[in-house]
């Protein structure tokens, strides 16, 4: 398939669990069909499921009608996704906060809860991972993760 | 709606108190609490040493991982054991760099994860 990098996905979802499947699958095929690796695309398929579930879990304060919205900028020779939600109370903010500044304390990782452990693989898997707050709580994770398999185009 | 997840049990010819537990699918947030449920109802049955096979799973994220160390941890705690085999190699490596392969009971091979069923 020809290709024209960089291309754009931007969905906005109801905040709620049983949406993550459809969407890290649907982006993990599209990369394939990109011509990224499958093992680049099953480790985008993780991150985009531990952001979007970081965001449904903790950042839509309970609200029934809640979105978030996904954001993907396929690149030759890198992938961002930028996730967005409905707008998070202050003590999962500093949660979050806490859970991106990497593993400070060092935990042992059975300790880690779920959230934690999603964002470490997260921040493990990706050049950069960076939390942006606006005046309003609404949160957003900004993902880039660097191609390995080829060398970018001069 | 939860992703599409199944477990198969088989018995184990002379371990009564063993089972070979068969993934098939994807382990992940929607579906864990499932899979827990059916995990722990074969702990309450006396079943405390679990073989699971991996070689169908196709994916597990960070969700997942948690209740596997939580299987691994509540089978030693009951005196049994909870050992992965078959796994593939994009999700042992999320194991891995996550720091969890140490953690859990993983082979290779069945025969091997079944011998060493004690």
């Amino acid at each position: 398939m020809d290709v024209t990098f960089p291309y754009t996905i931007r969905v906005k979802l109801p905040s709620d669990l049983e949406v993550i499947p459809p969407i890290r699958k649907f982006i993990s095929e599209i990369l394939v069909v990109s011509g990224f690796s499958a093992k680049f695309a099953f480790r985008s398929e993780i991150i985009v499921d531990a952001i979007c579930n970081n965001a449904i879990s903790y950042g839509s304060a309970g609200e029934a009608e809640s979105e978030i919205e996904v954001s993907c900028e396929v690149y030759s020779d890198r992938f961002e996704v930028v996730v967005k939600d409905g707008g998070g109370s202050a003590p999962n903010i500093e949660r979050l906060k806490e859970a991106i500044g990497a593993r400070g304390a060092k935990s042992p990782i059975e300790e880690i809860e779920s959230t934690g452990m999603g964002l470490e693989i997260v921040r493990l898997l990706s050049e950069t991972m960076e939390l942006s707050v606006d005046e309003n709580n609404l949160t957003s994770i900004h993902v880039v993760r660097k191609r390995e398999d080829v060398n970018p185009p001069a | 709606m939860e992703t599409q997840i199944q477990l198969t049990c088989e018995e184990i010819s002379g371990k009564s108190d063993a089972r070979i537990v068969r993934f098939v699918g994807d382990l992940d947030a929607t579906n864990v609490d499932l899979i827990t449920e059916q995990i722990f109802n074969y702990f309450s049955d006396g079943l405390v040493k679990i073989v699971a096979d991996f070689k169908q799973l196709r994916y597990v994220n960070s969700t997942g991982l948690g209740v596997l160390l939580h299987f691994n941890k509540t089978a030693r705690e009951k005196g049994g054991c909870f050992k992965i085999v078959n796994l593939n190699e994009d999700v042992y490596e999320i194991i891995e760099i996550i720091g969890a392969a140490s953690l859990l009971d993983i082979y290779d091979e069945m025969e091997d994860a079944v011998a060493a069923l004690s």
